[in-house]
Order: structure tokens, then C-alpha cells, then sequence
């Protein structure tokens, strides 16, 4: 009947029907999809709160210490090969190298190679070794392309950081997942056999923004000595925001290191050794409101070194096991919130497991374990509109030496808004590491007969104390472009653990009658000024000064049974000084010089006399490119002028060159 | 109202009138009064308020131009844009003069529909307006039946405030989408007059937003942020504040609470601004004969907002908000 022509019919209506809808859609669509249209409502409507007062950071003039620094520009400027490098840029801070790589940075100096008065952070996260104390920066599961910015605290922070944040605390920013979109490529070579390549891709999908990196690093470490290294490493940052109010970011990374060690010496012979560094970590934030926000984050970090061999003494075979494991569990709960116009709070509480097995170091197998509480508060009060109030306090208890209270206090005044000065005093505390606390080393034939015990800790040392008194100032020149931080300091510091020699040690089977012992035996007092200028004279050109002077007077135990001193001065150098000029050719062109300049040191440990040095870098790069395909060339001159050494004297520092290529797609 | 101040008018009149006489005077006048409010009443002429809501900022406007339009020959009738029928317009004894639209939804509504007097829109983006209206390019042709106040400020006063607000902040970076790249020449054009030296990102998507910001961010001193639903909107806000913060550069909103959200500072008209710019331009527009509308315009009143937490940590000094509404009105 009807139907099937209706049907016939239909079809070619339908497909005019079609044909039209298509021709039509076209300018329709854009109307149709209301969703892309900007409305009133983008005008008169809400905006969640993204920088809210407690996300955003205390500016530098109403801070209750000293701080630099270290901008992405800069580490790139810097030419630096590893992440130390770049301290030797902050007013003070003097970086040690000694062999095997082993890198230490300190404040005023005041250190052997293992830095163990100063905490550093990434993240969030401490990476401060609980087993030796200090940190293995040449293991740290991080690329320094990675690192968006630096933050030193200079001066004494367990009232925020807790323990360790003794002499200053340094804080790694590494790049948010959002700024790593696409992908980057960044290869190096050049002098000691130095070959790197890293790999980074970040991305998004809907809330999730991730970005993870690859990378493999290799050198042959300082010519005539056996330390090379290779290493590489993964990391990973993603960042899952579940609303305006929620988000998580979730963090891991592993790193593999295997270094090359030994004098070839029949006690110490040529040797690898293998470090395996990995972590975990999430950080949950929430903001309750524009005035209120809480964090909780746990994290796990993990390194585990392997190095045992047999050394050969005379005619005894002994077996050294310097392997150690050590792993960190910590949970953490942070509550921000800014109660009234003038007060911001923040206070929060920690709980953490440091447990550190090394056979070798404590003469069982068994795990030597520390657990940490905290419990903290700081206020920010803006009482008058020229004065600023920052007061706080950690209560800590640990399992090695119980329970101390860190206060902070200082006095911001604020002259002008641009010019500050700072009154502040705080006292910090450091806990000896698994190592100080529990080492019990001893010397051992291949088939477990004991000779004789190197070093003992019987687990009475009290904490290392600092009080430090400061006045600072900060003050901005708009019209010079030029910003000046000065601080003038004095610390106390007292308790200082010391290995001591015991020449009356009673011996086990075999031995030389001497053990180092680890005990609280030392003190000094620490005075100085610093000053850190910061000029743009024109829009393409930075410089950035600082200039250290510091003095040290105490003494340290080296002996007892009979007992003996040695001062303390000359491990802190006088003066300690740098200098970069960044700019900005025409055509993409741009270049760096830096100088920096050490005064006489000898630190403790191995440390030699340096005989005080000074140094330079340089580094030409040129930009191509301008669209999503974009790539850098750089040309980086390492330690120009006379060789030297900044710890050891058989660690000397020549001429490098290195040529990097780095291309983002 | 208007009709209890003519019953006002009549009783003034009454000491006047003699004690004998008074009885019919006051009948007659109760009868005259009755008649010319009845009179004055059909000579009324009704303003159609064709809004997109009647609550939140929608009623703030509403009440602005409520109070303002004090002119006894004018009636101010609301209906919500869905009630909205032509023959609201076409019916007897209505004598709608004028149609205003309040909002997006409200204009499509009355576009939709051919009305037969003169449209006034308002509270609309003026990249929205163009593309109801079918006008290509950025420039809103002058129509005396047809014209708009936009709910966005101009390019120009929003650089004269960066210039202002900010003296030393000359590089000033600019993301345009797919939408709002229409408005490259404009950009430019008030960057020339304003004497910034502009760098302009053009972006697709928002996937290219990132980059295009990270790549801006290096080379400008503020980033203004000029909507476009497809890459500068409220949801990628967060984005684009976290990373300008990050990399210490402010960004310039375009609202209130973009500010409140993070931004460093905002020229933005408030509700009941708005409001009294509608008003003004009723009241003239019924001066005309015809009802004769003005060409498009930008608000005529606006407010300025600062973040001053934003400002202090980022280290930026910044003059307060009623200061730099007094400086940038007195600047033209």
C-alpha cells in the first residue's frame, strides 16, 4: 500500500533532510554548543580559590630568616653537571668534594665529608640519611633538569623543619606535572668521560597530569683515581586533582648507582659498588576554604649500598662489609589556617620510623631502629602594620635522645614596605644519625674471628644544640633593580659529636689498643655577616653577588686517654664568595660566567688545607626554534683558571668542557 | 509608584479650594484625578526587562535600574527570558517601547523572536553579542533599533590599569584562543595606545595552553588574561594561576573573582554598575523620539580589584583599589 513508497520516499527525504542538517550545522554548530560560548557568567561568576592565604608563600621580607633562591634560570645559567654544584651560589654555603664522589654541602663550612648538619628536602620530603647522616647526592633519585627551584633557609629551622634543620635547611622544588607538558631531551658529554641523557614526557588526561623522567648518567670520576660512575634513574609526579578542593599528588622514583671505589691498595682494593635508591611518596591536600587548608603526606624512602670485599693485611685476610641498608617511613599531617586578618598558623604532627640495618657498622643483623614524634606550631602575626611577629616551636621526641623543645622567634620591622629589618633567635637540634649512635665496627677475619673494634657508640650522645641570634635586613631598590639581603649572625653551638680516638681501648684478640668512639665533644661559636645582592641592570641581564665572612673559635676532641683538641676555626672558611652575570644576546643567544671563591679551609675528616681557591665557569647556549619543536645548544667551561681542590687533595678539579643539546617536542 | 505621586500632586491642590464649593471640587477633582492618572497612565511607556534570571546578580541589576529610571513616563516590566513571548510586545495597551535583555540566554530569546522595537542587550560578552548578532570581526556595527552594553571592559582600560597599577610591568604577555584571536588587532591596537610592549600566544586548545603560558611566562612581567571559553576559562583558571605563581609573573583577571581566586588585579563592573549604566541609557534613549539607541558600549562604571595578599607574595607593591579606581577614572 502507502508504506513502502512512504519508505522510498522517506529515505530520500531523510537524506536531503541530511544533506541540509550538514550545510546547516556548520555556522549553526557553534551556537548550537552553548558550552563554548562565553557568557555573563564567566564575568559575574565564582572562580574557586586557587592561591588561597595558605598556599601562598610568606614574602621573603616577612620571613623569620634569610633565604635564597636558586630559579630554574639560574641552575641553567650555572652550567652545573650535578645538583650540588649549585650551592656554591648561596651566600656561605660551601660545597666539599672528596673521592668516590662523595659530595657533601655545608653552611659555614663546620663539616667533614658528610654533611650532617644540614636538612635537605624534595618536596616535602626528607632526604637526609638516617643512617650516616647528611645526604649521598650522587644517589638521590632526582635529575637536576627536574629541579624548578631551590629554597635555602640560611640558619637554624627545627621549629618548622624539626631536628637536623641544624645549620640551614635546603628545600628542592621540583617541576609541577602541569609545566612538563610535552616531551624533553637533554643529552651532555663531555670531559672525564662524562655521558648524560634524560628523557622527561609529561601529559594530562582529564584531572590527572603526570610527568616521569628517564635518565642515565656516566663518568669516569677525577683522572688517577678509581671512581667512575653510572647511574640511572626514574622518576615519576603525577597529580590527580578531584575537585577545586582536593588533590593528590602522587610521587616515586628509583635510582640505581653503580660507582667504582678502592686505592688498589692490598686493604683497599679496586672494587664497584652498587646503591639502590627508591622512594614513594603521596601528599593529600584539602582546602577547606580560602583561609584554611590541611595536608596530610606519607612517604618511604629507601637506599640500600652494597659493597663488601676481602682486604688483605700482612697475612690476614679480613673481610670489610661497609653494606648498609636504611629505610624511612614517615606520615604527616599539616593544618594551615589564617584564624583572623592579621595571624596565620600552622601546625601539625609527624610520626616516623628510621630503621638502618648494616652488619658491617653494628656487628649483628638485626635493624637498629629510631622513631621520631612531632608536634609543631608557627604563627605569623602582622600585630601593626610596620611590624611582624613569626613564633614557633617543635616538641620532638626520638628514640636515640628523647625529647628536646626547638623555639623560634623573630621580629620583622618593616621601615618602609620595601626595607626590613629582622631580629631573630632559634634553636635547632641534631640527632645522631643510626651511624653515631650505634656503630660498633669491628674488624673481622674472613671466617667471622673478631680482631679488633674500630669505632663504638654506646648510645649516651646527647643531641647537637644550636642557638643562633641574627639580624638581617632586605630591601628592594625599584629604581636600581636591585634587591640586597644582609644578615649579620652569631650561633652557639655545643654538644658536637665527635669521633674520638680512645688510646687506652681494651682490645679483643688483636688490635693497636685504640677505637674511635663516638661522644659529645665538641663546641664553637660561629660570627659573621652575609650578603646577597641580586641586579638586573637591563631586562636581559642578572647578576647575582654573595659575599661570606665568618668566623669560627671552639674546639673538638680528637683523643682521649690522653686527651687532645683541635680548634675548630679552620674549618670554616673566612671568606666564601660569588659571582654571576647572566644575559641575554641578540638573536637567542645567551651567556653566563660565574666565579666563585673559597678562603683557606681544612675541613674535619680527610679534609687537606685548601689553601683557599678560586674558580669559574662559563657556559654559551644558543636557542632554536620558537614553535612546539624547540632546541638548545650549550657550551659549558668547567673550573677555568688554576687546578684545585676543595676537601681532599688528591680530588683535583682541571679544565672541563661539556656540550649539551637539549630539544622539547 | 508613579501613580501615588500624581494622587500626591492632586492633594496639594486642596487648600486652595473654597469651603461651599469644596464638596463638588473634590468630587470632580477625585473624578479628574482618577482620569488623568487613568490619562497619564496610557501615555506610560513600558521598558521590557527580558532577563536570563531574576535572582542573585540578575536581581541586583534589575533593582539598580528599578530605582534609577525615576521618570514617571516610564514603566519598567520584568519577565524571565523562558516567559518570554513576542506578544508581550505585540499585546494591546502594552506600549513597549524598548526590550532590554539581561544576560546571554535572554538575548538569544529576544533574538530569536523578531521584535518590532527597539533591543537593547546587556550583561553579555561582546564576543557573544557578535556572534548572536552575526557580526564578523570585532566591530559592533551601530544600529539605533539594536545595540548593547557589553559586560566586558575594553582592552584599552584594562592596559591603561596594568600601566597604572603596575608602571614598571611594560611587557605585557596575552593567550588568545579560537575565539577570543578575533581580537588580535584590538590587542594590539590597545597595546600600541597604552604603550606596552605586548607579547601574543595564539593557542587551539587547551592541551597548547601550558605550553604557550610556560613559553609566555619567560619573557613578560604580567599575563592578561582575556576569556576564551575554549582555553582561558574558569576551569583551566586554576592551572594558569598555579603556574604564573609559580614562575612569579601576576596575572591580570577579568573579574572579581578571578582576583579572588588568585589574580593580581582586575578592572570588572559590578552588578549594580551595570545597573546604573542601563538605567542612564534608558532614561536617554526615551529622550529620543523613536527611542533612538546609542551605539554599543563598554560599561561606563567599573571597580578595580587587587589581591593584596598576591601582591605581598610576590613582592609587588601596589597602589590600594580605590586609589587606582581614582587613577585610572581621572586618566580619561
Amino acid at each position: 500500500m502507502n508504506r513502502p513508497l512512504l519508505l522510498r520516499n522517506g529515505k530520500a527525504v531523510l537524506a536531503r533532510y541530511f544533506v541540509l542538517g550538514f550545510l546547516f550545522s556548520l555556522p549553526i554548530s557553534v551556537l548550537a554548543d552553548r558550552n563554548d560560548v562565553l557568557t555573563e557568567d564567566d564575568y559575574l561568576g565564582d572562580v574557586p580559590v586557587v592561591l588561597s592565604a595558605t598556599r601562598l608563600k610568606q614574602p621573603r621580607s616577612d620571613a623569620p630568616a634569610a633565604i635564597t633562591v636558586i630559579d630554574r634560570k639560574m641552575i641553567e645559567a650555572s652550567g652545573a653537571i650535578e645538583i650540588p654544584d649549585l650551592f656554591r651560589l648561596v651566600p656561605g654555603f660551601q660545597v666539599l668534594r672528596d673521592e668516590d664522589q662523595r659530595i657533601a654541602v655545608t653552611y659555614h663550612g663546620f663539616s667533614d665529608n658528610l654533611a650532617r648538619r644540614l636538612q635537605v628536602l624534595i618536596d616535602g620530603r626528607s632526604v637526609y640519611s638516617p643512617f650516616l647522616g647528611g645526604v649521598d647526592w650522587v644517589n638521590l633519585p632526582i635529575a637536576i633538569e627536574d629541579i624548578e627551584r631551590i629554597e635555602v633557609i640560611r640558619g637554624p629551622s627545627s621549629a618548622t623543619y624539626g631536628s637536623n634543620a641544624f645549620l640551614a635547611v635546603v628545600n628542592i622544588i621540583t617541576r609541577h606535572p602541569l609545566e612538563s607538558k610535552g616531551n624533553t631531551l637533554v643529552t651532555t658529554t663531555g670531559d672525564l668521560g662524562t655521558r648524560k641523557v634524560l628523557y622527561r614526557q609529561g601529559g594530562a588526561a582529564g584531572k590527572f597530569a603526570y610527568r616521569f623522567s628517564v635518565g642515565y648518567r656516566e663518568d669516569e670520576g677525577i683522572l688517577n683515581l678509581h671512581d667512575g660512575k653510572e647511574i640511572n634513574l626514574l622518576t615519576f609526579r603525577g597529580e590527580h586533582q578531584f575537585d577545586a578542593k582536593n588533590t593528590l599528588d602522587i610521587q616515586f622514583g628509583v635510582n640505581n648507582g653503580d660507582q667504582q671505589t678502592g686505592d688498589g691498595s692490598q686493604s683497599n682494593p679496586f672494587r664497584g659498588t652498587k646503591t639502590k635508591t627508591n622512594f614513594q611518596q603521596v601528599l593529600w591536600r584539602h582546602i577547606v576554604s580560602n583561609d584554611e587548608e590541611f595536608t596530610i603526606q606519607f612517604y618511604r624512602n629507601y637506599t640500600d649500598l652494597k659493597d663488601e670485599y676481602i682486604a688483605t693485611i700482612g697475612f690476614l685476610n679480613l673481610l670489610n662489609i661497609e653494606s648498609y641498608t636504611t629505610e624511612r617511613f614517615n606520615l604527616e599531617f599539616v593544618h594551615k589556617l589564617k584564624p583572623s586578618r592579621n595571624l596565620r598558623l600552622v601546625w601539625g604532627a609527624e610520626t616516623r620510623l628510621d630503621r638502618n640495618r648494616a652488619e658491617g657498622w653494628f656487628n649483628t643483623k638485626k635493624y637498629r631502629s629510631n622513631n621520631t614524634k612531632r608536634l609543631f606550631a608557627n604563627a605569623e602575626w602582622s600585630f601593626h602594620p610596620k611590624w611582624i611577629m613569626n613564633a614557633g616551636a617543635m616538641v620532638e621526641d626520638n628514640t636515640y635522645t628523647g625529647t628536646n623543645l626547638s623555639p623560634r622567634v623573630a621580629l620583622n620591622f618593616k621601615v618602609t614596605p620595601r626595607h626590613t629589618f629582622r631580629f631573630a633567635v632559634s634553636r635547632a637540634y641534631r640527632i645522631p644519625g643510626a651511624f653515631e649512635e650505634r656503630v660498633n665496627a669491628v674488624l673481622k677475619l674472613v671466617d667471622g674471628t673478631p680482631l679488633d673494634i674500630l669505632a663504638l657508640a654506646d648510645g649516651n650522645a646527647r643531641p647537637e644544640e644550636i642557638t643562633e641570634t641574627e639580624i638581617g635586613y632586605s630591601g628592594e631598590f625599584p629604581k636600581q633593580n636591585t634587591r640586597v639581603d644582609f644578615k649579620l649572625f652569631y650561633s652557639r653551638i655545643k654538644d658536637v659529636i665527635v669521633p674520638a680516638t680512645d688510646n687506652a681501648f681494651p682490645d679483643l684478640l688483636f688490635g693497636d689498643g685504640q677505637a674511635a668512639v663516638f661522644i659529645n665533644g665538641g663546641s664553637a661559636r660561629i660570627g659573621g655577616a652575609e650578603i646577597e645582592i641580586q641586579w638586573k641592570p637591563t631586562r636581559k641581564t642578572r647578576i647575582h653577588v654573595t659575599a661570606s665572612y665568618a668566623r669560627n673559635r671552639g674546639d673538638a676532641l680528637t683523643d682521649i686517654n690522653p686527651v687532645a683538641v683541635i680548634p675548630t676555626d679552620r674549618s670554616t672558611p673566612v671568606l666564601t664568595q660569588s659571582v654571576m652575570i647572566m644575559h641575554e644576546f641578540p638573536r637567542r643567544w645567551h651567556a653566563s660566567v660565574a666565579w666563585y671563591k673559597v678562603s683557606k679551609v681544612t675541613y674535619f675528616g680527610a679534609g687537606d688545607d685548601t689553601g683557599g681557591y678560586h674558580t669559574a665557569d662559563w657556559r654559551i647556549a644558543k636557542k632554536l626554534g620558537r614553535g612546539k619543536t624547540r632546541a638548545e645548544i650549550a657550551l659549558t667551561g668547567r673550573n677555568i683558571g688554576k687546578e684545585y681542590f676543595d676537601y681532599n687533595k688528591n680530588y683535583i678539579f682541571k679544565k672541563q668542557f661539556y656540550l649539551t643539546l637539549k630539544l622539547n617536542f | 509608584m508613579h501613580q501615588y505621586q500624581d494622587k500626591g500632586t492632586c492633594r496639594a491642590h486642596l487648600p486652595f479650594i473654597g469651603k461651599c464649593t469644596s464638596l463638588f471640587f473634590i468630587i470632580s477633582l477625585i473624578f479628574l484625578c482618577t482620569f488623568s492618572v487613568k490619562g497619564y497612565s496610557a501615555r506610560q511607556e513600558t521598558v521590557l526587562i527580558v532577563s536570563s534570571k531574576t535572582t542573585g546578580a540578575y536581581a541586583t541589576v534589575i533593582n539598580e535600574i528599578r530605582q534609577k529610571v525615576s521618570n514617571p513616563r516610564i514603566r519598567i516590566r520584568v519577565v524571565a527570558a523562558d516567559d518570554f513571548s513576542k506578544s508581550q510586545i505585540t499585546a494591546s495597551g502594552q506600549r513597549v517601547k524598548l526590550v532590554v535583555t539581561i544576560g546571554t540566554s535572554a538575548a538569544r530569546q529576544v533574538q530569536g523572536q523578531d521584535t518590532p522595537v527597539p533591543v537593547l542587550n546587556t550583561l553579555i560578552p561582546r564576543e557573544t553579542y557578535n556572534l548572536i548578532r552575526g557580526i564578523s570581526g570585532t566591530q559592533s556595527a551601530s544600529d539605533p533599533k539594536h545595540s548593547v552594553i557589553f559586560i566586558d571592559q575594553p582592552l584599552s582600560r584594562q592596559i591603561r590599569l596594568v600601566r597604572i597599577a603596575l608602571p614598571k610591568f611594560k611587557r605585557v604577555g596575552v593567550i588568545l584562543g579560537p575565539h577570543s584571536r578575533k581580537l588580535k588587532k584590538d590587542v594590539q591596537h590597545a597595546g600600541r595606545l597604552g604603550g606596552a610592549n605586548l607579547f601574543i600566544e595564539e593557542v587551539n586548545s587547551e592541551k597548547e595552553l601550558v605550553s604557550s603560558l610556560s613559553k609566555l611566562l619567560d619573557s613578560v612581567d604580567i599575563v592578561l588574561a582575556i576569556p576564551d571559553k575554549r582555553v582561558f576559562n574558569r576551569r583551566t583558571a586554576r592551572n594558569l594561576l598555579l603556574i604564573s605563581y609559580r614562575q612569579k609573573v601576576p596575572l591580570m583577571g577579568y573579574s572579581k573573582a578571578y582576583v579572588n581566586a588568585g589574580a593580581l588585579l582586575a578592572v570588572y563592573s559590578t552588578p549594580r554598575e551595570l545597573g546604573q549604566h542601563i538605567a542612564e541609557t534608558i532614561l536617554l534613549t526615551a529622550t529620543t523620539r523613536q527611542w533612538r539607541l546609542p551605539p554599543a558600549q563598554f560599561p561606563r562604571y567599573y571597580s578595580v580589584a587587587v589581591n593584596e595578599r598576591v601582591a605581598r607574595s610576590l613582592g609587588i607593591y601596589i597602589d590600594s583599589e580605590s586609589v587606582l579606581e581614582k587613577k585610572l577614572g581621572s586618566g580619561g
